[in-house]
Order: C-alpha cells, then sequence, then structure tokens
C-alpha cells in the first residue's frame, strides 16, 4: 500500500473516526512515514487554525441591540394580537346577551328566522330547479371550515403563516 | 460562555426578560461566527443570528433540558444556516469590511485574513462539512445525518475539503506558525 491510500484514513484517523483495525494500521504506518506523519500534523494544525480564526471573527457592535430589539417587536406584536383575540372572544360570548335584550336585534332574528323558515321550505323545490349538488355544497362548507381554523391557528400562535404549517 | 447557562435557561424558560438579555449576549457572537463561517456574508450571518434568537424566544419551552441548550442552540442554528444555503447561493461580497477596533485583537491579522478569505474560496460542500467538524465539533454520524449523505461521503468529503484548504493557503503564502 503507498502512501496515498493512507491519505483519506489520515484525515479520519485525527478525528478519531477510523475503527480500532483501522486505526491501528494508520498508526503503524505514521510511525514509519515522516511524511504521512506530516500530512497528520498538518491536519491537526489546520483544525486548530480553523478555530482560532473563526473564533476572533469581529462581531458587528450593534448585533445584540438589534437582536433585543426585533425580539421586543415580536413580544409587542404577541400581546397585541393576544388582546385582540381575547377582545373578539369575549365578544362574541357576550353578544347573544345582548341580542336578547335588543329589541330592534330581535326584530332583526325573527325576520331572518322566518326568511330562513320560507327559503328551508322552498329548498326542494328550489334544488329541482337548479343543479346545485350537494356534493359541492359539502366540499364548500369543508374548504371554509379549514380555512377558519387555519387562522385561528395562526392567530393564536401570533407567528407568520409558514411556521404554522411547519 | 455563560457560567451557569442552566439556570439562565430555566428562568428564560419561565419568562424572565433579563435572563433573555443574558443569553442574547453570550450567544449572540458564537451565533454570528458560526453562521459567518457558514455563509461567509455578512447580511445572511445578520439575519441568521436574528431568526435563530426568534427561534429560541418562541420554542426554548420545547426544550428538554436545560443543561442540553448548547447543543440545541447548536443544531437551530446550523440547520437555518444549511436551509438558507440550499435555497440561495449567498450573495458573494467583495471584502469583509473590519472596524479598526477589531484590528487590535491580533496581532497577526493579515494571517487570519489569509485563512478567512481560503475558506471563503472552499466550495461550499467542503466549507459545511469543515465549519461542522472543525468548529461545532459534530462527528463523522451528526454530520452524516444533518446533511442526509453516507457516512462514508462525510470521511471522504471532510478529507477533500482539509486538503483544498490547504493548497489554497500553500498557495497564498501562508506562514505555519
Ligand atoms: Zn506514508
Amino acid at each position: 500500500m503507498d502512501c496515498r491510500a493512507y491519505a483519506p484514513n489520515i484525515s479520519a484517523y485525527v478525528d478519531g473516526e477510523l475503527s480500532q483495525a483501522e486505526q491501528l494500521v494508520v498508526k503503524h504506518h505514521l510511525e514509519q512515514c515522516s511524511e504521512c506523519r506530516q500530512l497528520a500534523d498538518d491536519f491537526l494544525h489546520l483544525g486548530e487554525n480553523f478555530r482560532a480564526n473563526i473564533n476572533i471573527l469581529p462581531v458587528p457592535y450593534y448585533l445584540t441591540q438589534s437582536v433585543l430589539l426585533s425580539l421586543k417587536r415580536e413580544h409587542n406584536k404577541l400581546t397585541h394580537l393576544q388582546m385582540w383575540f381575547t377582545g373578539i372572544t369575549i365578544a362574541v360570548m357576550v353578544s347573544p346577551i345582548l341580542i336578547l335584550f335588543s329589541p330592534l336585534l330581535t326584530t332583526l332574528l325573527h325576520l331572518s328566522y322566518v326568511a330562513f323558515g320560507a327559503i328551508w321550505r322552498m329548498l326542494p323545490a328550489l334544488l329541482q330547479i337548479m343543479p346545485v349538488s350537494l356534493l359541492a355544497v359539502g366540499a364548500g362548507t369543508t374548504i371554509a371550515i379549514i380555512v377558519g381554523i387555519y387562522f385561528i391557528r395562526t392567530l393564536m400562535r401570533g407567528i407568520s403563516y409558514d411556521e404554522v404549517l411547519s | 460562555m455563560i457560567d451557569n447557562l442552566a439556570d439562565i435557561v430555566e428562568k428564560v424558560r419561565s419568562g424572565d426578560a433579563t435572563a433573555f438579555t443574558t443569553l442574547v449576549n453570550g450567544y449572540s457572537g458564537y451565533v454570528y461566527r458560526t453562521a459567518f463561517a457558514l455563509m461567509h456574508n455578512p447580511q445572511d450571518a445578520e439575519d441568521i443570528v436574528q431568526e435563530a434568537f426568534l427561534k429560541v424566544y418562541r420554542s426554548i419551552g420545547q426544550l428538554q433540558e436545560s443543561y442540553a441548550f448548547h447543543t440545541w442552540l447548536t443544531r437551530l442554528v446550523t440547520n437555518l444556516c444549511l436551509d438558507r444555503l440550499k435555497k440561495h447561493t449567498p450573495t458573494p461580497v467583495a471584502e469583509i469590511s473590519y472596524s479598526a477596533s477589531s484590528r487590535d485583537i491580533t496581532p497577526d491579522w493579515d494571517q487570519h485574513l489569509m485563512v478567512i478569505e481560503a475558506v471563503k474560496q472552499l466550495n461550499i460542500e467542503h466549507r459545511e462539512v469543515l465549519v461542522m467538524r472543525e468548529w461545532q465539533g459534530y462527528d463523522y454520524k451528526e454530520i452524516a445525518a444533518m446533511l442526509k449523505i453516507p457516512l462514508g461521503t462525510v470521511k471522504s468529503r471532510i478529507y477533500a475539503a482539509r486538503l483544498h484548504l490547504k493548497q489554497i493557503l500553500n498557495n497564498s503564502g501562508y506562514i505555519k506558525e
């Protein structure tokens, strides 16, 4: 075996990534071959050098400040969204009571009840006239529900859309 | 980087803002350097730092053990960088701008620039494995899993990357200490 066959294993050897048998073979060769010993030494130095030089890479002086600032913005955004969500939830929960006490709304409710009842009674006839398939209605409802759940999740997490799905 | 890291992380998890500032102070440099080493673009590196800490802020609750924070953060940063590298080749920046004050940190600044320039010349595949091995200290198995490549490829790629880096440095007249 010539030295070039050893070279890839020498790289793995300095990383301690060889099997015990392979390690012994390389070690034995290194004891005899100064050229390969030099290569192992070079690889080790290269690693130390690499680490040392990344470690002294200058960091922008404003980095920490700008990170903290954007985190603050994120926090405020979240709080804002949560406030809105709580508000809407309370409004939805309280509204039936308000409706019960509002004569105008009671009238409107009554009107819509009557209108809906009329449509409901006419439905068989309407269905015969218009070729509306029940399947389409079902599909539409399902899509509406999925979109609804999606938006509520987004709102509650307060984070961007792609992360909700991830 | 931070002495009582587990304590700090525990405080962050319970919503302590001061502890979070400590965490950002202690780790933003590390995150920036890691991202810079991988992307070799100051703007990308800054973006990664922002993204990384936003992720930390949102999902530190999912961290099982406080003492595992460093490993968790390293992986988070690596994944952010690898994703970004996959999405687009970073725009090459003509010169790395160093401020005058940072020049005083090291006497052999020319040598430093030479090494950084050499790393920049490596292709992304070589740079990735070298940074993961030499800077982040991942073993071959972990690198294979994160890059989704066979173990043998990791071994040969690290070897090729080292040879290439060595060659670039030799050609640029780098003096070994
Ligand atoms: Zn040899």
